[in-house]
C-alpha cells in the first residue's frame, strides 16, 4: 500500500513475535487512542456546526464541518471496536515517547527561548548522547548541519533574523 | 503541429531550467534511497524553496525530484532488501536475489534501463494526453468536480492504508481539518479560536512537512534501520546491460510501462498496487515462471517500468483536473498553489507553456537520471551507511526551518511538530497520513464545488445531477463498500 506497514501488523523495532509475548501496553499503538482523538474532534466540530447553523445566516458554511464531524464519530466508533493491534513492550514505548517529548521541548521551549542556533545545538547533543557507538559522528555531523542551516537561514531571511536565531 | 502549439513549445523551451532539473534529480536520488522518506516527504521538506523559484521552475524541480525518487527507491531495494519507497517493494524479490547471486551491477542496470524507458514513454504520453484531458475537464461543472474529488479521495483513502476503514477515517479527518479558517464563500471564521495564525486555515507547509517528514524522523531516531556496509555488494558492480540482455526483457518492459501508465491515470489506483499487478502478469506470461523470486530479470524489470510510468501518468489528472491521484501529486498540487498556480484546465488555457515546459524538462531529467545512474549508483548506496539518527536530526532541522521560513512565525514549526506526532501515532495505529493530507488538500475543492452547485440549483439539492457525477459517485460508493469489506476480512485479533 502507499503507506508503510503499520504497527498493527508489524511491530517495528521489536524482534518478530516479541511484541506479543512481552505485551505491556496496547494504547495508541492499537489505534484506539487515535480513533478516540478523531471521535472527540469530530464530536466538537459537529456540535459547533449545529450551533453555527442555528445562528449563521448562511448555514452552508457549516455543511462540511457537520458532515465530516458526524462521519468522524461514526467511523472512529467502528474502528475503536475492531481493536486491531499488537502489544508493544514498554521499553519501545518509552523510547518513542522520549523522542516525541524531545521534539515538543525543542519547538515549545528551546526555539522560543534560546533561538534556532542554540536550540538546535542542544537538540543535536541530546540526540547524539543517546546514540551509543556513533555518538561523535552524530554530534559532529549534526553541528555541521546546524551551521549549514544557519547559513541558509541567514541568507534567506532578513527581518526576523535576530529573534528567530538567537531567541528572546 | 499548429502555429499556436509551436509558439507554446517555443515559450516552454524558454522556461526550461537545467539547474532545477539537475538539483531536482539529485535531491530525488537522495530522498528515494533513504528508506521511509520517499518523494512525498522529500518534496514537502523542500517546499519552502518554492518561495525562491518561479512557478515553472518550482514545478520542474518537483517533477524531476518525483521522477528520480521513484527510481532510486529500487537502489535500496536491490542493495539492502528494503524498499527505499513503498512502491519499490516488488523490486526486492528479484533485485535482491540478483545481488546475492553476485550481479548487483546487472540488477541496478535492469532497474535503471526500465525506469528510463518507461519515463520516456510516460513523458511522451503526458505530452499527447495533457491538453486533451484539460479540454475534457472544461466540460466539468461544479457537480462533476465535487464528484471527481470525492472519487479521488475515496480511492486514495481505501488503497493507501493497511486497514481501509482507518484510511477512510483519516481522509474524513483531513477534510475536517481543511475547514479550519476563513470560509471561502461566506467569509465566516470556523474553528479559529481567535488565533490569528490560523485565520487563513492551517498552514499548508507546516501540515505537510509535519505529517509526511516528521514521522520518518521519529522512526529514524527510535527504530533499527537496514544497514549497508562496504563489501555487502559482491561480484560485478558495473551498471551496464548488453544489447541481448536488454532485448530479452524489452517485451516485459513494454508491458510494465503500459500497465503503469494506464493505472496512474485513475485517481487512487497509483501507488504500490500497480507494480505487483505488473509483476504477477510478467510471471504469468513468462516461459520460466519458476525463476521469479530467484533473480529473474523480468521480475525486476516489470515492476520498475510500471513504477516509472505510474509516476508520469499520475501527474496528468493532477495538472489537468487539479485532482491528485497519489499523496505525492497532492503535495505537488500544494506546491503549485504556494507558487500561485491553480492546477486544472485553466492551467492549460492560461499558461500552457508551463505544463509543456515541465513535460520537456522530464525528458532532460530522464537523460540526467540515466547518466547519474550509470556513473554513481554504487556511490549512492554509501548513503545507507550514514547513521539514521543523523538523518533524523537533519529531517527535524529541515522541517523546523522550512515551516518557519514559510511565514516567519514560530507557530508553524510548533504546529508541524504536533502534526508530526499525530502522523507518527497514525502510522503506528494503521491509519494513513497520506489519506489525511489528500483530504486536507481536496477539502476546499470539494466544499467549494458542492456549495457552488447548491447555489446554482437555488440552495437545495434539486434536479438530477449529471450522468458523469452519478457515475463517479457510484464508483466512490463501490470503493468504500470494497474498503469496508476488506477491513472486516483483515482486522486481526488484538
Amino acid at each position: 500500500m502507499l503507506g508503510s506497514m503499520s504497527e498493527a501488523t508489524t511491530p517495528a523495532g521489536a524482534p518478530p513475535g516479541q511484541g506479543r509475548r512481552t505485551g505491556a501496553v496496547d494504547a495508541i499503538w492499537a489505534g484506539r487512542g487515535v480513533a478516540a482523538l478523531f471521535a472527540a474532534t469530530g464530536l466538537f466540530a459537529g456540535w459547533t456546526a449545529v450551533q453555527g447553523m442555528r445562528h449563521d445566516p448562511d448555514p452552508g458554511t457549516w455543511l462540511l464541518p457537520l458532515t465530516t464531524g458526524i462521519l468522524c464519530v461514526a467511523l472512529a466508533a467502528v474502528v475503536g471496536i475492531d481493536g486491531a493491534g499488537v502489544m508493544v513492550p514498554w521499553r519501545i514505548v518509552t523510547r518513542r515517547a522520549s523522542a516525541m517529548a524531545l521534539l515538543l521541548v525543542y519547538v515549545g521551549l528551546l526555539l522560543p527561548i534560546l533561538g534556532f542556533v542554540a536550540g538546535s545545538v542542544l537538540l543535536v547533543i541530546a540526540v547524539g548522547a543517546a546514540c551509543g557507538g556513533e555518538r561523535g559522528f552524530v554530534i559532529v555531523g549534526g553541528l555541521l548541519l546546524v551551521s549549514v542551516m544557519w547559513a541558509l537561514f541567514a541568507y534567506g531571511l532578513t527581518e526576523p533574523l535576530p529573534a528567530a536565531l538567537w531567541g528572546r | 503541429m499548429g502555429p499556436l502549439m509551436q509558439a507554446t513549445f517555443h515559450q516552454a523551451i524558454g522556461l526550461i531550467s537545467p539547474l532545477y532539473i539537475v538539483a531536482g534529480t539529485l535531491a530525488g536520488y537522495l530522498v528515494g534511497i533513504i528508506p521511509g522518506l520517499g518523494p512525498a516527504a522529500g518534496i514537502t521538506l523542500l517546499l519552502p524553496l518554492t518561495y525562491y523559484m518561479t512557478p515553472a521552475e518550482a514545478l520542474i524541480f518537483y517533477a524531476s525530484l518525483y521522477q528520480s525518487a521513484e527510481y532510486s527507491g529500487s537502489i535500496t531495494a536491490i542493495a539492502v532488501s528494503t524498499p527505499g519507497t513503498p512502491n519499490a517493494a516488488a523490486t526486492v524479490l528479484d533485485g535482491f536475489a540478483m545481488n546475492r547471486q553476485g550481479h548487483i551491477g546487472k540488477a541496478f542496470a535492469y532497474s535503471l534501463w526500465s525506469a528510463v524507458f518507461a519515463s520516456l514513454i510516460g513523458t511522451a504520453g503526458m505530452i499527447l494526453l495533457g491538453e486533451p484531458m484539460a479540454r475534457l475537464a472544461l466540460y466539468f461543472g461544479p457537480t462533476e468536480y465535487a464528484a471527481l474529488g470525492i472519487l479521488g479521495l475515496s480511492c486514495v483513502s481505501i488503497l493507501s492504508a493497511d486497514f481501509p476503514l482507518r484510511g477512510l477515517l483519516s481522509a474524513v479527518f483531513g477534510l475536517l481539518l481543511s475547514t479550519v479558517g476563513l470560509d471561502l464563500i461566506s467569509g465566516q471564521q470556523r474553528f479559529t479560536f481567535g488565533i490569528p495564525a490560523i485565520f487563513d486555515g492551517l498552514p499548508l507547509v507546516a501540515m505537510l512537512t509535519g505529517l509526511f517528514a516528521l514521522p520518518e524522523a521519529i522512526m529514524l531516531l527510535t527504530e533499527p534501520q537496514p544497514k549497508f556496509r562496504t563489501g555487502t555488494a559482491r561480484g560485478d558492480t558495473r551498471v551496464w546491460l548488453r544489447w541481448a540482455e536488454f532485448a530479452a526483457v524489452f517485451p516485459v518492459m513494454c508491458l510494465g510501462t503500459i500497465i503503469g501508465f494506464l493505472m496512474g491515470l485513475v485517481p487512487g489506483l497509483a501507488g504500490s498496487v500497480p507494480p505487483w499487478i505488473s509483476y504477477n502478469l510478467a510471471r504469468m506470461t513468462s516461459r520460466d515462471p519458476g525463476s521469479f523470486g530467484h533473480g529473474a530479470p523480468a521480475g525486476l524489470v516489470a515492476p520498475e517500468a510500471t513504477n516509472a510510468a505510474v509516476m508520469h501518468s499520475t501527474l496528468l489528472p493532477a495538472l489537468s483536473f487539479g485532482i491528485p491521484g497519489t499523496p505525492t501529486s497532492a503535495v505537488i498540487i500544494g506546491a503549485m498553489m504556494l507558487s500561485g498556480l491553480t492546477p486544472g484546465p485553466m492551467l492549460f488555457t492560461d499558461h500552457p507553456e508551463i505544463p509543456y515546459a515541465v513535460f520537456i524538462s522530464l525528458f532532460l531529467a530522464t537523460a540526467f537520471l540515466w547518466v547519474v545512474g550509470l556513473v554513481a549508483t554504487n556511490v549512492w548506496t554509501r548513503l545507507l551507511m550514514v547513521p539514521p539518527q543523523l538523518l533524523g536530526v537533519a529531517v527535524i532541522l529541515f522541517v523546523t526551518v522550512g515551516s518557519y521560513v514559510s511565514r516567519t512565525s514560530l507557530f508553524d514549526p510548533q504546529l508541524a511538530v504536533i502534526a508530526g506526532i499525530l502522523g507518527y501515532m497514525m502510522k503506528k495505529g494503521g491509519f494513513s497520513a497520506p489519506a489525511l493530507v489528500v483530504g486536507f488538500i481536496l477539502g476546499p475543492i470539494i466544499e467549494t464545488n458542492v456549495r457552488r452547485a447548491l447555489l446554482l440549483s437555488g440552495g437545495a439539492i434539486k434536479g438530477a445531477p449529471g450522468a458523469i457525477s452519478l457515475a463517479l459517485l457510484a464508483v466512490s460508493l463501490v470503493m468504500i463498500a470494497f474498503g469496508v469489506r476488506q477491513s472486516r476480512r483483515r482486522a486481526p485479533a488484538s
